[in-house]
């Protein structure tokens, strides 16, 4: 195989010299980034752009991918450990991940997420080397019909979601969707919602309404249950992989997240909450007793963990093979391919074939050291659930506020945080279902964007979305999901939802 | 890992230490105001740029700051203030103290954001003191290799001809790719805008046949011509653009100047400290005068082009009548 | 009328209407497809009509009462110096500067668990830590006074 012969000589590039240094510098960095609440892989690779100014190309883009995946990882930590998902990506991961955390399963959730990651990562690279340039230009003809079959596949997914009442799970749901629209749309330019502010115009921002509902209020709820406790009770950190009756579903999980994230990284425009949400829902269909998700089911954090790794290393297959970003941190790698004299698209693996494969060598190398680091780090930060609340309490709020302001650097986002903080306190106390909330904020404000842009490309024809055979299918799929699921969710639970109290 | 988060600590210190230093040694330097004036800058300098790290105005921004800290003997830092399309950004500079101290970077959509009524915006051109043009970068069009048609001057003949029929992605409502259509309909010339996130998203949509046209950078295009990923189809100037010299104007399609372009320099605070004003003004030109600079943005597909004060505010006022005229605001 | 679940009702049915409202004014069908309008008005109205099936069904069985949702004595306290330290910082940052009001913050909520001299030094040292990893380190902006701290 020609590929591999270029994979050995760029395992030579990426273990030669410094490079080794910057891609164990890029991924320590981002997993630091990761960890700090408000700051993604987005700043992260932000923030060293200009160090590498000096660099070698193939060192700095070692480095800055270094940081994007780093950064995937180190998000999963701080939503197993204190149920702040830090970025979009790792929302899903909070489901189960904190209630393995308060079973003193932190360890193990941590440490099958690494497993995952590094195969989902794996996988996506393989994809990357043996078919990248194929499949992408294939994946361009997926465009905003696609996406928005896809989105509404996500949505339908998510009445599977919803909790023990349909009804409040709705109203969560409609409660998301609402808040995506507040600010400027995007196709008349009117201002939607947003009472005069300026703040609002470019809506609510995901990451302090993320906190605030889940981290802020998870946080109000444990400093009244009591101050003086040893965070959690449980006699001591178990094993930081999995039991063995868990190893075999788990690992089928991370197979079936591999593959589902890597292929919806392919398509262009995409964001890496989808593949998440699909990998949870399918896990939770196919698992033998789905009513242990939400509780800690180990195959609910290793099927996304695995996915949204596996989107992430899909994702740079664009940008190798077409030179096209499809997240704004991939944006931010291929302004560093740009500054150090580097053209990507379809001709960079034929003009520098030491970069490319050096750079898709030392990311091998990179999911690797992360495995090695994070399988021992794993209990190392799951000691965290064992400090005194009384410590780590005004801990994590100072660096929440300082993350939350980060992002915009303005103070209205940590107000923001604050207050659905302390929505979501109240939410959570009359068992209010949060994660839809999120979740159709997330996908709402893609639903009416893509919703538009096919609509505009079709002449206002809502025929066309049919007429194309992958939206078509998709969105087939969606209304079966929302009729059988609104039939059983009928049937089963009441339509008024007040019995299971 | 310990070892290395203390070497990545050292690399970045390294980068900070200077300011800090300096940031210890101004605060003896006592508010007295003659001196201020005179031995401007004493403190370091906040660059506000109104957009999030890491895209193209951030790091032509970035790229700027590094070489006038040097010029100026301060550090220069850069902070990114983002929402409401830069906005936010601008009206913290605007309610900045005018003493010299805080900059940011400046756009052709400041005006369009204060122009659209929607916004409601009480603020304007008059609020600020604009110190010298930075970039300019003409838009251009481009097709896929596939595309029927074969010259600009076709496509608008069959634009003219079947109104609302072709497609054109653009980085977003607004901006100067969607107001140029907009000036062609008024001339007959009416296509469908489909407007995306970004650039990125409006090139990755026409390249996989969604839309027939996108509408972007010139400097960016050329890049991608040379891959042979997509084919220049028209310039939207009166001159043929440098980086596309075989590529037709619209001008020379359809008769009539539909110009769009971008460009970006930096601002302060109206009323601002004049000498503080000279200061910067000198300083700018004189990083924009340097080769290795005009280098590093080239590389990035930005191109620099310099104006002093006075004529990048002539530039501005000009770029504010002709869209009041377009838009009809 | 101490039913909790009314309230959260109540507020989604209130939320609903104000977006309700202000969508039933916005385009409701555009050149090629939905306005900005569309959308908002039905997701706002079904979360109204839902909200109201919620609230019929919250009067027909009282589930959490007001005295089961909210807590008193220490765990008030703990909550409202949680929410009041949070608020406090937010609201004074900008003119007191980041150093100031964190170790204030960092105070009010240490003196919770700890003596007060024991918390002095917690919330200097956090602070501490805070703005140097943040200024320093990651040289990421915090919101600082007029003097940079």
């Amino acid at each position: 195989m020609e590929a591999l012969g270029y994979l050995l000589q760029g395992l030579d590039t990426a273990v030669s010299g410094w490079n080794l240094l910057y891609a164990l510098i890029g991924v320590t960095f981002g997993m630091l980034v990761g960890v700090l609440p408000g700051l993604g892989p987005t700043a992260g690779t932000a923030l060293l752009l200009p160090l590498t100014f000096g660099m070698s190309p193939v060192a700095a883009v070692i480095m800055l991918a270094g940081i994007y995946y780093g950064a995937m990882y180190g998000g999963t930590i701080t939503s197993v450990l204190i149920n702040t998902p830090g970025e979009s990506a790792s929302l899903i991961t909070c489901l189960d991940g904190y209630p393995m955390a308060r079973q003193g399963r932190a360890g193990t959730a941590l440490g099958v997420a690494a497993i995952g990651s590094f195969i989902g990562g794996m996988f996506a690279l393989g994809l990357l080397i043996f078919v990248g340039p194929l499949v992408a230009q294939q994946a361009l003809k997926l465009g905003p019909p696609e996406y928005f079959a896809l989105v509404v596949v996500g949505l339908s997914l998510l009445v599977g979601l919803m909790g023990k009442s349909l009804v409040r799970g709705l109203i969560g749901a409609l409660f998301g969707l609402t808040l995506a629209f507040i600010g400027i749309d995007s196709v008349t330019g009117t201002m939607r919602f947003t009472f005069g502010q300026t703040d609002l115009e470019d809506g609510l921002e995901f990451v302090s309404l993320a906190m605030g509902l889940f981290g802020l209020s998870e946080i109000f709820m444990t400093a009244e249950e009591n101050l003086h406790a040893q965070a959690t009770k449980p006699p001591k950190i178990q094993n930081m992989l999995p039991r063995r009756d868990e190893w075999g579903p788990a690992l089928k999980s991370i197979l079936r997240g591999s593959a589902l994230g890597s292929l919806i990284g392919l398509v262009p425009g995409t964001n890496s909450v989808i593949p998440t949400i699909l990998s949870y829902s399918i896990e939770k269909k196919v698992a033998k007793d789905p009513s242990r998700f939400g509780k800690g089911a180990i195959e609910g954090v290793a099927g996304p963990e695995t996915a949204n790794n596996a989107y992430a290393g899909a994702a740079l297959i664009p940008l190798f093979t077409l030179g096209i970003p499809s997240s704004p941190s991939v944006a931010i790698l291929l302004g560093a391919f740009i500054m150090h004299g580097l053209t990507p698209g379809p001709t960079l693996m034929q003009k520098n074939p030491e970069f490319v494969w050096g750079v898709i060598a030392s990311m091998f190398i990179g999911n690797l050291i992360l495995l090695v680091m994070n399988l021992p780090l794993a209990n190392v930060w799951a000691q965290i659930t064992r400090i005194p609340f009384r410590i780590l309490l005004p801990n994590i709020l100072i660096i929440m506020a300082v993350g939350s302001y980060s992002i915009n650097n303005r103070l209205f986002d940590v107000g923001m945080m604050l207050a659905f903080g302390i929505l979501g306190y109240f939410m959570k106390k009359v068992q209010f279902p949060l994660g839809p909330v999120l979740l159709t904020y997330v996908l709402g404000k893609i639903l009416e964007t893509s919703l538009m842009k096919s609509l505009t490309i079709f002449n206002g024809s809502f025929m066309g979305f049919f007429q194309r055979p992958i939206s078509a299918t998709l969105l087939v799929i969606a209304i079966s999901i929302i009729a059988v699921s609104l039939y059983f969710g009928a049937k089963d639970k009441g339509i008024e939802g007040d019995s299971e109290m | 890992m310990k070892l290395n988060l203390k070497k990545m600590g050292c690399v970045l210190m390294a980068a900070v230490l200077a300011g800090a230093v300096l940031t210890g040694c101004s605060k003896s330097a006592p508010a007295d105001k003659k001196s201020a004036a005179s031995n401007y800058p004493n403190k370091p300098i906040t660059l506000i740029v109104p957009y999030s790290a890491g895209g193209s105005s951030d790091v032509g921004a970035r790229l700027m700051a590094k070489r006038l800290e040097t010029e100026l003997g301060q550090p220069v830092v850069v902070e990114n203030v983002t929402g409401a399309a830069g906005w936010i950004g601008w009206t913290k500079m605007m309610k900045a103290k005018p003493d010299g101290y805080t900059l940011s970077l400046m756009n052709m959509t400041f005006i369009t954001s204060y122009l659209n009524p929607e916004n409601k915006r009480d603020m304007n051109l008059n609020n600020v003191t604009l110190l010298a043009r930075h970039v300019q970068d003409t838009t251009a069009w481009a097709v896929r290799p596939d595309s029927p048609y074969k010259n600009v001057k076709e496509l608008m003949e069959y634009v003219k001809a079947n109104p609302g029929k072709v497609s054109v992605a653009t980085s977003g409502i607004y901006t100067q790719h969607h107001i140029a259509l907009i000036a062609l309909e008024k001339l007959g010339y009416k296509m469908k805008a489909v407007h995306t996130s970004g650039v990125s998203e409006a090139l990755t949509t026409a390249m996989g046949g969604h839309v027939d046209i996108v509408s972007m950078g010139a400097g960016d295009i050329r890049n991608l011509a040379k891959e042979g990923t997509m084919r220049p189809m028209a310039v939207l100037d009166d001159e043929r653009s440098k980086y596309l010299p075989d590529t037709l104007t619209m001008k020379e399609a359809i008769g009539t100047d539909v110009s769009a372009f971008a460009a970006r320099g930096f601002a302060c605070p109206a009323n601002t400290d004049p000498a503080a004003v000279k200061r910067l003004e000198a300083a700018l030109q004189k990083v924009m005068a340097d080769p290795e600079h005009v280098a590093e943005m080239e590389r990035m597909g930005l191109q620099v082009s310099y104006q002093n004060s006075a004529d990048y505010t002539a530039f501005m006022k000009n770029v504010e009548t002709n869209m009041k005229k377009t838009m009809g605001w | 009328m101490k039913n909790v679940e009314v309230y959260i009702s109540l507020f989604f049915i209130l939320f609903g209407g104000v977006i309700f409202k202000m969508a039933s004014g916005l385009q409701y069908y555009g050149e090629y497809g939905p306005g900005p309008g569309l959308l908002p008005v039905w997701t706002s109205g079904i979360m109204i009509v839902l909200s109201a099936i919620n609230l019929v069904a919250a009067f027909k069985k009282s589930n959490t009462q007001f005295s089961d949702l909210l807590p008193t004595g220490t765990s008030l306290a703990n909550v409202l110096s949680c929410v009041g330290s949070f608020a406090f910082y937010i609201i004074a940052v900008p003119y007191a500067g980041f150093v100031t009001t964190s170790t204030i913050m960092l105070f009010i909520l240490f003196s919770r668990g700890y003596s007060w001299k024991t918390s002095m030094m917690f919330s200097a040292i956090v602070t501490g830590i805070v703005f140097f990893v943040f200024s320093f380190v990651l040289g990421i902006p915090l919101p600082v006074n007029e003097f940079g701290w």
